[in-house]
Formats: structure tokens, C-alpha cells, sequence
């Protein structure tokens, strides 16, 4: 419970550090973009936190060259 | 471009040689040990000449493109909607690149040095220092490499002018007792990390003030950083010998340990946990800077510095999650690293280059 407030805490600190100063400059592309990167973040972070799965992009890039590995591992015998 | 500052040829040397070694200098020498035994340092030295081979590849693609990044022109070369997609899967590569290499810092320290603090919480210590350091720019963080560079090799040679008591030149002999194969095979792992991920300097080469001197310094600085990495694994060979050298996670911390001078002089580990810091935090933090600029100009963002802090949290949670424990990462970075790696170090530039060529983009 106190890392999920921690997270939240942070996600806030993070949005007053750096919104401000992207609505005063109208630069909302680069806050919309903040935004949503921020708001990705709080989301895994509070899903690792409360040990909810989180895809592993690790296990996909495995599966993809397993195979590959597997024959030149082969071929090195 | 959003990158403003620039820096010097002096500083790109320090940059490259401080990244080749990287997360390296600690890691390497027990999975060349584990596969080519007590020709480790050969496996090293083959890693550096292919190396060297892809550095002159990156070379003749920055002599086309010596203003632009990496990013513009695949844009430019492939076309708007190729160009992005290369372009997204480059920034997925250099931000995994810097999960893996934040979680090697926090496997070694929580394994080493602090076995009862969260892994977490040194992730995010060691990340906020980075992103410190980059949020200020390419250039002030080429000139803190500057300064921490000597101390570096420094340590180094203490390290080198200390273990020749403790030789034992029967650990490296027969050399090539087990044949060519072997070491090809040792190497590879040894070919993607350190030398494909040579490709995220693409993202920095246009903030370079002098490109053909910089073309130089790239392939000194590389060459440098693979022969303190030749050295290491020699070392460890030759220290601990090719069985304990392979069995041990962390060989060269190891090796700092049986520094023993006289009575007065022992076990000076936390030299080698002086250099691997060093390197490791220029390391990481070209992965980061790398990856956000990547990301910042795919957007054609004005300005990438408020995508640190909600990016690292991201790189936080993702370098923890990436690989349940040190034996799975062992398996991925010896095994599925070489193929993975395969595409961005060789397959996409090489494209860019060939179809840049044919249709006649940039300087001849």
C-alpha cells in the first residue's frame, strides 16, 4: 500500500515538475505526449508493485530467436 | 534537432572507450571463460576485429549522413512510414539495452555489496544520478566522462601493475587446446555486447564538431576499450584460471581480491567496483540519453527533457521485470542476445546504406 502511495506521490511530483512548463510554452504535443508516457508509467508501476503480470517484452524477444540461436549453437557444436 | 550542444573529438574517444568497456569489463570474462576456456582472450581479441570491421561500416553510413541522426535519415532513406517503424524498433532496442544494463548494476550490487536492500530502490537511486546527468545535455555529460575517464584507467593499472605476482602461466596454455570453434563460439556473445550496440552512437555522431576527425576517434576509442577488455579476460585467465574464471559470475571482482602485496596491501575489490561504476553510469546513461532522443525525434518533439523522469519510471519497472534471476540472463545474453541484436547492429543499416546509395540521398 505505501509503494502504490510512494508511486503516486512521484507521478505528481514528476507532473509538477515538468507540466508547467510545457503549458506555458504551448507546446501540447510534448504535453500530450508526457502525459500519456507518465501516465503508462504510474500504471506499471503500481502493477509491479502490487505484483500484478506485466507483459515482458524479454520473453517475446526469446521466443522470436530461440530458434535461430538453436541452429547456430548447432552449427558450433 | 533537439540535441543543441556539441561536443569535442576528445570527449567522443572517452565516450566510446568508457561505453565498450561498460557493463563488459565485469561481466564478459566468465561467459568467454565458460565456452572457450583458457582462450578467453582470444575470443575477446576476435570480438574486437569484428568490432573494429562494423565501426568502419558505420563510418562510410555517417560519411553519407554526417549532419543528421540516425532517425532522420531512415526517414529520409526509407520513407515516412518504414522510416518510423525502423526508427520505433531502434528506440526499442537502445531503451531495453538500458533496462538490461541497469538491472547488471543492480544484480551486482544486491548479489555483492548490499544483499538486503530491495533491488528497486538501487534502481531508482542509480537512475535519478543519471538522468542528473543527461537532462543537462549531451555536452556537460561528455565533459563529466572527460574527468572521470582518468580515474578510470587509473584503476585500471593498478589493477594491471599489482596481479602479475599472482600468474600462473600454465592456466592459458595449450593455447587453442580445444580448437577454432570454441572461440567463435565464445565470441558472439562477446559481438553484441559490447561492439553491435556500438550502433546507438548513430544518435550522437551529428553533435560531434569535427566529423572526420570523429570517424577516427571512434575507431581509436573502440579499439582502446576491446584491448582493456583482451587484458581483463587475460588476467582472469591467467589469475584464477579458465574453471573458476567460468564459474564465478563476476570473475574480475574476483580477481581484485587476490591483489595481495606484503602483509599491508589486500584485497582491493573495490577498485574493480570503482572502474565498473564509472563505465557502467556512461554506459547507462548513453542508452537513455539515446533512446529518449530516438523517441523525441520520431514525435518531432521540441524538446526531450520532460521524457526522462516518466520514461525511467518505466525503465525501472521494466529492468526489474525483464528476467526473474542472474541464470536467466545468462542464458539470454550468451544465447538470444547475438540473434537479437543481429538486426539493428547489421540488418537496418546496412539497408539504409544500400538503398541510400540507389537512390542517391546524402553526400556521396
Amino acid at each position: 500500500m505505501w509503494t502504490v502511495a510512494g508511486i503516486l506521490l512521484a507521478s505528481g511530483f514528476i507532473l509538477y515538475l515538468e507540466a508547467p512548463n510545457l503549458a506555458r510554452n504551448a507546446m501540447m504535443k510534448e504535453l500530450g505526449i508526457f502525459l500519456i508516457v507518465l501516465l503508462i508509467g504510474t500504471a506499471v508501476g503500481i502493477m509491479e508493485a502490487v505484483k500484478l503480470p506485466i507483459p515482458n517484452p524479454l520473453t517475446l524477444i526469446t521466443a522470436i530467436h530461440k530458434p535461430i540461436s538453436d541452429m547456430m549453437n548447432a552449427f558450433l557444436k | 534537432m533537439i540535441e543543441k550542444g556539441k561536443i569535442g573529438v576528445h570527449q567522443f574517444t572517452v565516450l566510446t572507450i568508457l561505453f565498450t568497456v561498460g557493463s563488459s569489463i565485469l561481466i564478459a570474462p566468465s561467459g568467454l571463460a565458460h565456452a572457450a576456456k583458457q582462450d578467453a582472450w582470444i575470443a575477446a581479441a576476435v570480438g574486437l576485429a569484428i568490432g573494429m570491421g562494423m565501426v568502419f561500416f558505420y563510418n562510410r553510413l555517417t560519411v553519407r549522413f554526417p549532419n543528421t541522426t540516425l532517425v532522420h535519415y531512415s526517414r529520409e532513406v526509407l520513407g515516412k512510414w518504414a522510416g518510423a517503424i525502423v526508427s520505433f524498433l531502434y528506440f526499442c532496442y537502445f531503451f531495453i539495452l538500458a533496462a538490461l544494463v541497469l538491472r547488471n548494476i543492480g544484480d551486482f550490487l544486491t548479489t555483492q555489496v548490499m544483499p538486503n536492500t530491495p533491488i528497486q530502490y538501487i534502481h531508482i537511486f542509480f537512475l535519478l544520478v543519471i538522468i542528473t546527468g543527461i537532462r543537462s545535455g549531451i555536452e556537460t555529460f561528455a565533459r563529466t566522462a572527460e574527468i572521470f575517464f582518468p580515474w578510470m584507467i587509473f584503476f585500471f593499472l593498478i589493477m594491471v601493475f599489482l596481479l602479475p605476482a599472482k600468474f600462473d602461466i600454465h592456466h592459458i596454455t595449450p593455447i587453442l587446446g580445444y580448437g577454432i570453434k570454441p572461440v567463435i563460439k565464445a565470441s558472439l556473445p562477446m559481438i553484441s555486447t559490447p561492439y553491435m550496440e556500438l550502433v546507438i552512437f548513430l544518435m550522437i555522431f551529428p553533435f560531434i564538431n569535427n566529423a572526420p576527425k570523429a570517424r577516427k576517434a571512434f575507431l581509436t576509442g573502440v579499439l582502446i576499450g576491446g584491448v582493456l577488455l583482451i587484458i581483463i579476460s587475460a588476467l582472469s585467465i591467467l589469475v584464477l584460471g579458465a574453471d573458476l574464471t567460468a564459474r564465478q559470475m563476476y570473475p574480475s571482482y574476483s580477481l581484485a581480491k587476490k591483489i595481495s602485496i606484503g602483509n599491508f596491501l589486500e584485497r582491493l575489490e573495490v577498485i574493480m567496483a570503482g572502474i565498473w561504476f564509472i563505465t557502467i553510469y556512461f554506459k547507462l546513461g548513453i542508452a537513455f540519453y539515446a533512446s529518449i532522443m530516438t523517441f523525441a525525434e520520431l514525435f518531432r518533439m521540441k524538446d526531450a527533457r520532460p521524457l526522462y523522469l516518466p520514461f525511467g519510471m518505466i525503465l525501472i519497472v521494466l529492468s526489474v521485470i525483464a528476467y526473474p534471476n542472474i541464470t536467466s540472463f545468462v542464458s539470454f545474453a550468451s544465447k538470444i542476445d547475438f540473434p537479437y541484436s543481429f538486426p539493428y547492429a547489421v540488418v537496418f543499416p546496412l539497408l539504409i546504406w544500400i538503398v541510400a546509395v540507389i537512390r542517391k540521398k546524402g553526400q556521396a
